[in-house]
């Protein structure tokens, strides 16, 4: 039986829509395999009480291991008592750091300030910055829960940031070194145990997963975030390996003929290493075979589920309200949608669009909207943390992103019965809105069209039934069941790809 | 009850500007008049306690004000009398003298090492030690009193080999008092060691609480801000206590008018003024300024500078000279009076411009006259130690500046008898120059109008003498008196004509609080 791996950067308990999805999948798989095991690349402090917390929360099932570079080489130990320090240093003033969220001191030795300290909420010491006496910072150290000091870094003093990590086993020899370049990059990484230098920190990485696969029955590494393509890339030996898309590979203007994003490249360079390939929509899919000499038969498209939402009452629904849900950021292009409901008032004076969201660009939208003389149509409602109700009280949703990775909302706005229009960019509304049936889908920056599609569902509530009626079937076409089994037969299939180790005739190929 | 004046101040100084000496004056008169004149200075002075005795002693200090300093008083420090020697051995370490160095000073090597940098006082005790690594990089400066006490250390950041943190030290060695000093220079946290240790957000911030503990040995203490780099400390301290602000410059951006932004160094005055109980402008123009932008609901004033009693000339001016007494430095814009007497002389070829000076322009400026071909006609002649004379020697007086707090210039040059043609610039010349009395108001930057001016006067005796006559009534105008009273009246005490304050502030106003 195959074995899942995830090779990830890391988990934590509070992350975003990646780290969730990739849970998730975990999880189903856990069910199906008899072994899921993840593999995290990045140092965490601490590692070991992050995953217990997951399990904990059941956010992650227990059947899924989670092994770590740096816990692994450390011999890094889950700490169930935390050792309380003092605070106190003979010898020394200390002085809270007031802007600390955790409790953290200066201590001064006669006036010069020679240590920063910063304890966790439980008492145990966290770390220790040391000062020279100009109180330039000379290093910092990492201490676990238990007061074992497992890092130190050493700063470069032109700009304090570190240029050397120190990492330590139990009994103070150093095991692991890293050094970082000017940018930050972690590159030359000395394991001194197994006396190997290696040019960059992915390259010891890949070793380590060498060696660590080998307890696996046919195990197959997923990356899922295109910072861990290079080091599941590299990894030589009898091993197969699963690239997983989740956002577009496409760089702004996001138009068929626009550059690859910088950050992928490492993932075609590399395809023809994948066994798999996996994308959440069949445009990018159609995009990437356009674009790249790659065997169609190692893509597969598997959608995110569309969430099962309790119907719509119709009660609280209000004709001439559009709503949208989304990040106050760039890429979502709000102000698309700003700019169309101006259209929309001009025809329908009390027609009215609820944003919900936060982020970087709320002053610049609320601007937006006074300038345009919309303060009574247009609101800003902040985060909303019941999505279906937000949708429920609109007739229509609407989005207007520069590009989205599969557009999420869309499902769940349709599952909650309430038609969504959306410009037609990569990826997600083709494949999602069946356009005049369950909503509509209008050439990106319209805003005229987008308006009048606005306003043909307001002004016509038949319409609007209609396709609210057609929009929930969205639970069937984008079903859990669908999922789970397209996820469970890719780790079921028994005999790899014919042509894994053929590569294509030209290789890497860039349109 | 009475008022307590106190100043709050960066520092004094035996040899200062123009801001040192109108502070020092108005301390002087406040003395007279009032049971006790403060200033709190908050910079620290290695040599603070001796300095202010040298300002007692020669006179521009009045010995009633009292001088308290932060750092003194938290440190502790007394006048030193006795300055201890120090030998300029150092153990088995080479020494070779700082050839470059005014006072003594040596560099110690040990075994080539170079390890310490020592100056000495000129009465033969320590001054300071700076510490190298063995790359000879400085790590730290230590300063020492005469006594030969260790007062602070200075630790050096290594990129810039400037201080990154300062430590203040009780006579027992012990630390009071750390600084961290920010990258633009500023001083920033601010800890203060003591039964409990305070920690401040900056140095300002320390300095408040300290003032908030010091008034209260004052009854009525009045807190005044002179410059604005007090204004954010006085306005930190205690909001009961009464505080002034007093403008003594141009608060503007270039072009120094009101199209121009508010100066960033201004802006806790703009944003604090009504905090303050009395904001005193030198001028009625600057007091509209400032209104005008801002809304202000707080007591203003305008007291100017007193103009010089001045003796009348002595000998006939030279009717085709025209004078400027200025700093050779670019708010001076004497390349625009240089200019315009370019036309001058297009009219009156024997035309002459005498410019007393010095400054950084100095050669900026004669390239100037030679391009234009004026080396017969405007003259470079170096620092003036008589400006009533360089007055009278002159037809008129030109001044073109950017802008002035007050444009003291005009007051001196009229009180001397001598008319002035100044470019109608903020401050001080729409307040002073009467247009046709006394001289004439040019737009700024119309070089012409101002040659037609200095022409008109050169040309015409009998108009330069009217204009003389009248211009002398600058004294009344901007009378000692007034001034005496206008700020006497402010803590308020009523002015009454004190012998003490009369006879030699007159005489020493002139000689000795002109223009440097």
């Amino acid at each position: 039986m195959k074995t899942p791996i995830f090779v990830f950067n890391s988990l934590n308990v509070k992350r975003g829509g990646l780290t969730k999805a990739v849970l998730k999948r975990a999880n189903l798989l856990a069910d199906h395999n008899s072994e899921v095991v993840f593999f995290t690349l990045a140092y965490q402090q601490d590692h070991k009480n992050i995953i217990e917390k997951l399990y904990e929360s059941g956010q992650m099932d227990r059947r899924i291991k989670v092994r770590n570079f740096y816990a692994e080489l450390l011999d890094t130990e889950l700490v169930t008592e935390p050792v309380q320090m003092p605070v106190e240093l003979p010898g020394y003033s200390h002085i809270v750091d007031k802007k600390s969220k955790l409790p953290a001191y200066r201590y001064y030795n006669n006036g010069l300030y020679e240590q920063y300290r910063r304890f966790e909420k439980d008492g145990s010491l966290k770390l220790i910055d040391y000062m020279d006496e100009s109180r330039t910072r000379q290093r910092r150290e990492e201490y676990l829960r238990n007061n074992r000091l497992i890092r130190t870094s050493h700063m470069d003093i032109t700009n304090n940031k570190p240029k050397l990590h120190r990492y330590f086993h139990a009994d103070g020899t150093c095991k692991i070194a890293v050094w970082l370049d000017e940018s930050g990059e972690e590159v030359k990484t000395i394991l001194f145990d197994q006396n190997k230098e290696f040019a960059k920190v992915q390259h010891a990485y890949a070793y380590w997963i060498e060696e660590a696969v080998k307890s696996y029955e046919s195990p197959v590494l997923l990356s899922d975030s295109r910072k861990t393509d290079e080091t599941v890339l590299r990894v030589q030996g009898d091993v197969e390996k699963v690239g997983v898309a989740h956002s577009s590979h496409i760089a702004s203007p996001y138009k068929d003929d626009s550059d690859t994003k910088i950050t992928w490249h490492t993932f075609f360079e590399g395809i023809d290493d994948y066994d798999k390939v996996v994308v959440l929509t069949e445009h990018q899919k159609q995009d990437i075979i356009s674009r790249y000499r790659v065997n169609p038969d190692k893509l597969h498209v598997i959608p995110h589920a569309a969430p099962s939402t309790a119907p719509a009452t119709g009660e609280s629904m209000d004709p001439h309200l559009a709503v949208a849900l989304s990040r106050y950021s760039e890429e979502k292009a709000v102000d698309e949608g700003i700019r169309a409901f101006r259209h929309v008032v001009d025809k329908l004076p009390d027609a009215r669009y609820h944003i919900y969201g936060f982020g970087p660009l709320e002053s610049q939208l609320q601007k937006l909207i006074d300038e345009l003389r919309l303060q009574d149509n247009v609101k800003l409602m902040g985060f909303t943390t019941d999505p279906a109700a937000a949708y429920q009280s609109a007739a229509c949703s609407i989005l207007t992103s520069n590009y989205e990775g599969f557009g999420m909302v869309l499902t769940e706005s349709m599952a909650a019965g309430t038609p969504a229009i959306s410009y037609d960019m990569k990826y997600g509304p083709r494949e999602i809105i069946r356009d005049g049936v369950d909503g509509f889908i209008v050439e990106a920056g319209d805003q005229k069209l987008l308006a009048d599609r606005i306003l043909s569902i307001m002004e016509d509530s038949e319409l609007r039934r209609e396709m609210a009626g057609k929009a929930i079937e969205i639970t069937e076409r984008f079903s859990e069941k669908d999922y789970d089994q397209s996820w469970i037969e890719l780790f079921s299939s028994q005999s790899k790809p014919e042509n894994k180790k053929k590569k294509s005739l030209f290789g890497f190929m860039k349109k | 009850m009475m008022k307590t004046p106190i100043f709050v101040f960066n520092s004094l100084n035996v040899e200062r500007g123009g801001l040192t000496k109108a502070v020092m004056k108005r301390a002087n008169i406040l003395a007279n008049h009032y049971g006790k004149v403060v200033f709190f200075t908050l910079a620290f002075q290695q040599d603070h306690k001796n300095i202010i005795e040298k300002l007692y002693k020669s006179g521009q200090l009045d010995r009633r004000v009292e001088v308290r300093n932060y750092y003194t008083d938290l440190l502790y420090i007394s006048k030193v009398d006795k300055p201890k020697e120090a030998s300029v051995e150092a153990g088995k370490m080479h020494k070779i003298q700082d050839k470059k160095s005014k006072q003594l000073a040596y560099r110690y090597y040990e075994d080539g090492v170079y390890k310490e940098y020592r100056r000495f006082n000129a009465d033969g005790s320590l001054k300071l030690v700076d510490y190298m690594d063995e790359s000879r990089n400085r790590l730290r400066r230590a300063e020492y009193l005469r006594d030969g006490r260790l007062v602070r250390t200075s630790h050096m950041d290594q990129l810039t080999n400037k201080p990154k943190l300062h430590r203040y030290l009780l006579e027992d060695g012990t630390c009071r008092l750390t600084v961290w000093v920010n990258p633009s220079g500023s001083e920033g946290r601010t800890i203060l060691f003591g039964e409990e240790d305070i920690e401040y957000d900056s140095i300002n911030h320390a300095y408040a609480a300290w003032i908030d503990t010091a008034v209260l040995d004052y009854e009525e203490p009045v807190l005044m801000s002179d410059s604005r780099k007090t204004d954010e400390t006085v306005l930190l301290a205690n909001t009961d206590v009464e505080k002034i602000a007093v403008a003594h410059n141009n608060h503007f951006e270039s072009p120094y008018d009101e199209s121009a932004k508010t100066k960033r160094s201004w802006n806790h005055f703009v944003q604090g003024i009504n905090s303050f109980d009395h904001v005193v402008f030198l001028t009625h123009e600057q007091e509209k300024d400032i209104t005008a932008r801002y809304d202000v609901t707080t007591k203003l004033h305008v007291i100017p500078h007193a103009a010089p009693e001045t003796p009348a000339a002595q000998q006939a001016h030279q009717p085709k000279v025209a004078v400027t007494l200025a700093r050779f430095e670019g708010q001076k814009r004497l390349d625009e009076g240089i200019a315009a007497f370019k036309h001058v002389v297009d009219k009156i070829p024997d035309a002459e411009y005498h410019i007393y000076g010095f400054g950084p322009l100095e050669e900026e400026l004669k390239a100037q006259i030679k391009r234009l071909g004026l080396e017969k006609n405007v003259k470079l002649m170096g620092f003036s130690s008589n400006p009533a004379a360089s007055y009278q020697s002159a037809a008129c007086t030109i001044l073109t500046s950017d802008f002035e707090g007050f444009g003291m210039v005009l007051t001196e040059t009229l009180a001397a008898g001598t008319p002035a043609v100044a470019y109608d610039i903020k401050y001080g010349p729409k307040d002073i120059v009467r247009d046709d009395i006394d001289g004439y108001l040019v737009k700024k930057g119309d070089q012409k109008a101002l040659a037609e001016k200095v022409v008109a006067i050169m040309k015409d005796s009998s108009l330069r003498d009217r204009l003389s006559a009248r211009a002398t009534e600058v004294t009344e105008r901007f009378s000692e008196e007034s001034f005496k009273k206008d700020w006497v009246e402010m803590f308020g005490q009523t002015y009454t004509a004190l012998e003490d304050d009369k006879p030699k502030e007159k005489k020493r106003s002139f000689f000795g609080f002109g223009r440097k």
